[in-house]
C-alpha cells in the first residue's frame, strides 16, 4: 500500500497530495517534488511517440533508502506519483500499475464534475475515499 | 579538519603497488647514481610497471619477521587485522632489494671488488632476516656491453659473481651508464616487476599454507585475516581478478563471525574496508553494476547492526562514511570515463551520507547532552600505549579481549563517556554541509534541478542550525523562487518560515518585512494563529517596536537578536522601505479595471481599484498610489 499519493498538474504544481503519517508531510512533498525531475526526463525521452500508443505508466522513478517512488503520466500531462515503503516487497509492478489505473479513473470522474474547475486543487470526497483505500492504514 | 576516526586509512585507499628498495645508490653526492634514481622515479606514467621504489642504505633494517608458528593449537587471535599490516607490506617490507654496485667486466682488481659485492649482498640478506624477499644485483658499468656471448671474460666473471653472491643468473643485471639510460631502466624495472610478482606469489602460498592448521571454532578471525591478506597480496601482484575473488570470500567470512555488542564495531570496520576494496575493484574492472549491487548488499547487511545504544551515533557516522566513500569511488570512476545516469549517480550516495550525518547529529544531541560539570575522564580511556590501536575497529580500553562479557563494567562506562564527550565537540554541521554540497554538484550535472533545490534548502537549514544566518538566507533566498514559480506552497512556506527566523535573528528589517508579507498571503499554508502572530509582529515593526522572537529559536541567539532589534529601533528615521512585490505573492491582492474599453477626449477616465487583504487581522492603508506603466500617461500618476 502507498504511503503517499500525489496528483500533479501539467504545470507541475500539486493538485492533490496525501501522505501517512501526516507528521512527515513535508518530507513527502519534497520527495514528490524532486521525483518530477525524473518524470520530466522520461516525458522528454518519450518524445513524440504516437499518443494513443504511449505507455502512461512510467515505472519506478527512483529508489531511496526507505521508499520507492513510482510515476504515471496522463495524455494531458497530468502526473500521478505514488510513494511506497521499500520494505513492502509484496507490491509488484502489476499492482502498482493497477493502482495507477484506478487513480486515473477516479481523476477522470473528478474532471467530469461540472463544478470542478480544471487546475484547482482536488477536493472531491469520492476521490479522497478512493485514495484512502490505496493508502496504508495507520492504527 | 584532520583525519577523523571514521576516515578510511590511506593504505587502504591507495592502489597497491609492488614495493622494491634500491640500495647502494648515493643519490646526494654521486651524479651517476642520481641520474639512475631520477630515471626510476621521474615520469612514472600509466605505461610503466606499477612499482613503488625507495632508496635505502644497504644495512637498512627491515621489520622483523616473527618466528614461524609450528602449531596453531594454543593460538587464539586477538583481532581481525593489525592496523600496521597494510602499511608494512606497502612501504616497509620490499618484494625485492636491489644492490647497485659499480663494477666493469675488465676491472683490474676484480677479486677484491667481487668479494665486496658479495659482502654487500650478504648484509642485505641478513637485514631481511628470513623473509622471502628477493635480492638482485645491478652492476653499473661505464662501458657499453658487447652482445651476449661475444665477451668471454664477461660471462665467466658473471658466473663467478653469481656464485660468490649466491644469486641465480636471473638476478644479476648490468646497467651501462650510457646515452640510453631510460631505456635500460625500463628494461630493468620490468625484470624487477617479474621478481616482485614471484615474491607476492610465494607470500600468497605461504598464507594459504596456514589454512590447514586452523579450526572453525577458535580461529574464525584468522579465516578473515588470511583471506584479506591473500587478496591484498594479489593486489600487490596486480592480479585484480583473484584479489576481487578473495575479497568477496573475506567479505562473506566477516559476516559469519559471531557478532556481539563488544565486537560489532570491529566487524563493521572490517566489512567496510573489504566492501571498499570490492567496489573499487569492480569499478576498475568496468563492472559498475556489480559495485552497486555489492554496496547495496553491504548496506542491507549492516544497516541494522547498530551495536551499543549509548553509542548509536557511531553507527550513523559509520553509515555516513560508507555512503560517502562509495560516492567518491563512483565519482572517480566517472572521471575515468564511466557514464552515470539521472537516477543512478554519485549524488544519491552523497545525499544519503548527508542524511546519516544528520542522524548522527540528532543522536549525538540526545546521547551526549552531559552537564558541563561532567569532566573528561582521566586517565584518558581512549589513549593507548603506542598511540594507535593494535587492531582495526577495537576499543582502546579493551584491546585484544575477545570475551563477550564485559570484565570491567566500570571501565566500559568510562570509555563510553569519553567517546560521548568527544562526539560532543564534533562540528556536525560542517560535515553535513560538505556532503550536501557534494551532492548538489552531482545533481547539477545530471539534470535534477528540483533535487538540487531540495538539497540547497537542506544546506540553508543546516547553516541556520550552525548559526550562520547570512549564508542560510543566501541559499534559501536563491531557491525560494523555484518553489514559488512551480506553486509548491507548502514547501515555500516551510522555507519562508526558516528565512523569517534568520532575518529576525539578524534583525534584517527589510527581509523580515518581505518574508512576513508573503507568509501572511494566500500562498502561505500557515495556520491562522501563526499568521496572526506574524501580522502582529509586522505591525510592531511598522510601529517602530521590536517584534516577538520567532518560535523554536535558539535562546542565546534570541538574546543577541533582541539587542540588535533595540538598536535598530532606536535608530528610527529611515523607516520607509520600498518592497517590490511583483516577484512574490503578498498578502494584499490588487487589481484595477477601467470602466470602458475606451474613453472620449475631455471625458474623465474612470476606473476601479480592488484591494483584497488575505491576512487574518484588518490592516490600514495610509496611502494609495496609482502609476501608469504607459509613459504617455505618466504625468497623470495619482497619489
Amino acid at each position: 500500500m502507498a504511503v503517499c499519493v500525489a496528483v500533479i498538474a501539467k504545470e507541475n504544481y500539486p493538485l492533490y497530495i496525501r501522505s501517512v503519517p501526516t507528521e512527515s508531510e513535508l518530507k513527502f512533498h519534497y520527495m514528490v517534488h524532486t521525483s518530477l525531475d525524473v518524470v520530466d526526463e522520461k516525458i522528454s525521452a518519450m518524445g513524440k511517440a504516437l499518443v494513443d500508443q504511449r505507455e502512461l505508466y512510467l515505472g519506478l522513478l527512483y529508489p531511496t533508502e526507505d521508499y520507492k517512488v513510482y510515476g504515471y503520466v496522463t495524455n494531458s500531462k497530468v502526473k500521478f506519483v505514488m510513494v511506497v515503503d521499500s520494505s513492502n516487497t509484496a507490491l509488484r509492478d502489476n499492482e502498482i500499475r493497477s493502482m495507477f489505473r484506478k487513480l486515473h479513473n477516479s481523476y477522470t470522474d473528478v474532471m467530469c464534475n461540472p463544478f470542478y474547475n480544471p487546475g484547482d486543487r482536488i477536493q472531491s470526497r469520492a476521490f479522497d475515499s478512493m485514495v484512502t483505500t490505496m493508502m496504508i492504514q495507520v492504527c | 579538519m584532520g583525519p577523523t576516526q571514521w576516515d578510511f586509512p590511506v593504505e587502504l585507499c591507495c592502489r597497491p603497488m609492488a614495493f622494491v628498495t634500491l640500495t647502494g645508490l648515493d643519490v646526494v653526492y654521486n651524479a651517476v647514481h642520481r641520474a639512475v634514481w631520477d630515471a626510476f622515479c621521474a615520469n612514472r606514467r600509466a605505461d610503466r610497471v606499477p612499482i613503488s621504489f625507495k632508496v635505502l642504505p644497504g644495512d637498512h633494517e627491515y621489520p622483523k619477521c616473527r618466528p614461524k608458528r609450528t602449531s596453531y593449537e594454543w593460538y587464539i587471535p586477538k583481532g581481525i587485522l593489525k592496523t600496521g599490516w597494510m602499511n608494512k607490506h606497502l612501504n616497509l617490507v620490499p618484494a625485492l632489494v636491489v644492490v647497485f654496485y659499480e663494477l666493469d667486466w675488465d676491472e683490474p682488481q676484480w677479486k677484491e671488488k667481487q668479494s665486496e659485492c658479495a659482502t654487500r649482498v650478504e648484509i642485505v640478506r641478513q637485514s631481511l632476516q628470513g623473509r622471502n624477499t628477493k635480492v638482485a644485483v645491478v652492476l653499473i658499468q661505464k662501458k657499453t656491453p658487447l652482445p651476449p656471448g661475444e665477451d668471454v671474460v664477461a660471462s665467466e666473471r658473471a658466473a663467478a659473481l653469481c656464485n660468490a653472491c649466491e644469486l641465480s643468473g636471473k638476478s644479476l643485471f648490468v646497467l651501462p651508464h650510457t646515452d640510453h639510460l631510460v631505456g635500460y631502466i625500463i628494461r630493468l624495472e620490468n625484470a624487477f616487476y617479474e621478481h616482485a610478482q614471484t615474491y607476492y606469489y610465494t607470500e600468497i602460498r605461504r598464507v594459504k599454507s596456514h589454512k590447514e592448521f586452523l579450526n572453525k571454532t577458535t580461529h574464525q578471525l584468522l579465516f578473515v585475516r588470511h583471506q584479506f591478506k591473500i587478496a591484498f597480496f594479489s593486489e600487490l601482484k596486480q592480479d585484480t581478478q583473484n584479489a576481487l575473488k578473495n575479497y568477496r570470500t573475506a567479505y562473506n567470512l566477516v559476516h559469519e563471525l559471531r557478532a556481539h555488542e563488544t565486537n560489532i564495531l570491529e566487524i563493521k570496520t572490517m566489512a567496510g574496508f573489504i566492501n571498499y576494496k570490492i567496489c573499487r575493484l569492480c569499478f576498475q574492472h568496468n563492472t559498475p553494476l556489480d559495485a552497486i549491487a555489492q554496496f547495496r548488499k553491504h548496506i542491507d547487511l549492516c544497516k541494522k547492526k547498530i551495536g551499543s545504544a549509548e553509542l548509536s551515533f557511531e553507527h550513523a557516522a559509520w553509515m555516513s562514511k560508507q555512503f560517502q566513500v562509495f560516492g567518491d569511488l563512483f565519482d572517480e570512476a566517472i572521471k575515468l570515463g564511466l557514464t552515470a545516469i539521472q537516477t543512478q549517480n554519485p549524488g544519491f550516495y552523497y545525499q544519503q551520507a548527508a542524511y546519516y550525518a544528520q542522524e548522527r547529529k540528532q543522536l549525538a544531541k540526545t546521547l551526549c547532552n552531559h552537564e558541563v560539570s561532567v569532566m573528561y575522564p582521566n586517565p584518558d580511556p581512549l589513549e593507548t600505549q603506542t598511540g594507535v590501536l593494535d587492531f582495526y575497529g577495537q576499543r582502546p580500553w579493551r584491546q585484544g579481549i575477545l570475551s563477550f562479557d564485559l570484565s570491567d563494567p566500570e571501565k566500559e562506562k568510562v570509555g563510553i563517556l569519553a567517546i560521548q564527550l568527544k562526539e560532543k565537540n564534533v562540528v556536525h554541521s560542517e560535515i553535513i554541509i560538505t556532503l550536501l554540497s557534494n551532492a548538489v554538484a552531482q545533481f547539477k550535472k545530471y539534470k535534477c534541478p528540483r533535487m538540487k533545490s531540495h538539497l540547497m534548502v537542506q544546506m540553508g537549514e543546516e547553516y541556520y542550525y550552525a548559526k550562520d544566518y547570512t549564508k542560510a538566507l543566501k541559499l534559501l533566498d536563491y531557491v525560494m523562487c523555484d518553489y514559488r514559480t512551480e506553486g509548491w506552497w507548502m514547501l515555500l512556506t516551510s522555507i519562508l518560515t526558516t528565512a523569517l527566523k534568520c532575518s529576525y535573528l539578524m534583525a534584517q528589517l527589510k527581509d523580515y518585512i518581505t518574508y512576513s508579507l508573503e507568509l501572511l498571503g494566500r500562498a502561505s499554508t500557515l495556520k491562522d494563529d501563526q499568521k496572526s502572530r506574524i501580522e502582529k509582529n509586522l505591525i510592531n515593526v511598522l510601529m517602530n517596536e521590536s517584534p516577538d522572537p520567532e518560535p523554536d529559536c535558539d535562546i542565546l541567539a534570541v538574546k543577541t537578536a533582541q539587542k540588535l532589534w533595540v538598536d535598530r529601533v532606536s535608530l528610527a528615521g529611515s523607516n520607509i522601505f520600498t518592497i517590490g512585490v511583483q516577484d512574490f505573492v503578498p498578502f494584499v491582492q490588487c487589481k484595477a479595471k477601467f470602466h470602458a474599453p475606451s474613453f472620449h477626449v475631455d471625458v474623465p477616465v474612470q476606473f476601479d481599484i480592488y484591494l483584497k487583504a488575505d491576512c487574518p487581522h484588518p490592516i490600514r492603508f495610509s496611502k494609495l498610489c496609482v502609476n501608469f506603466n504607459n509613459q504617455v500617461m505618466e504625468p497623470f500618476n495619482i497619489s
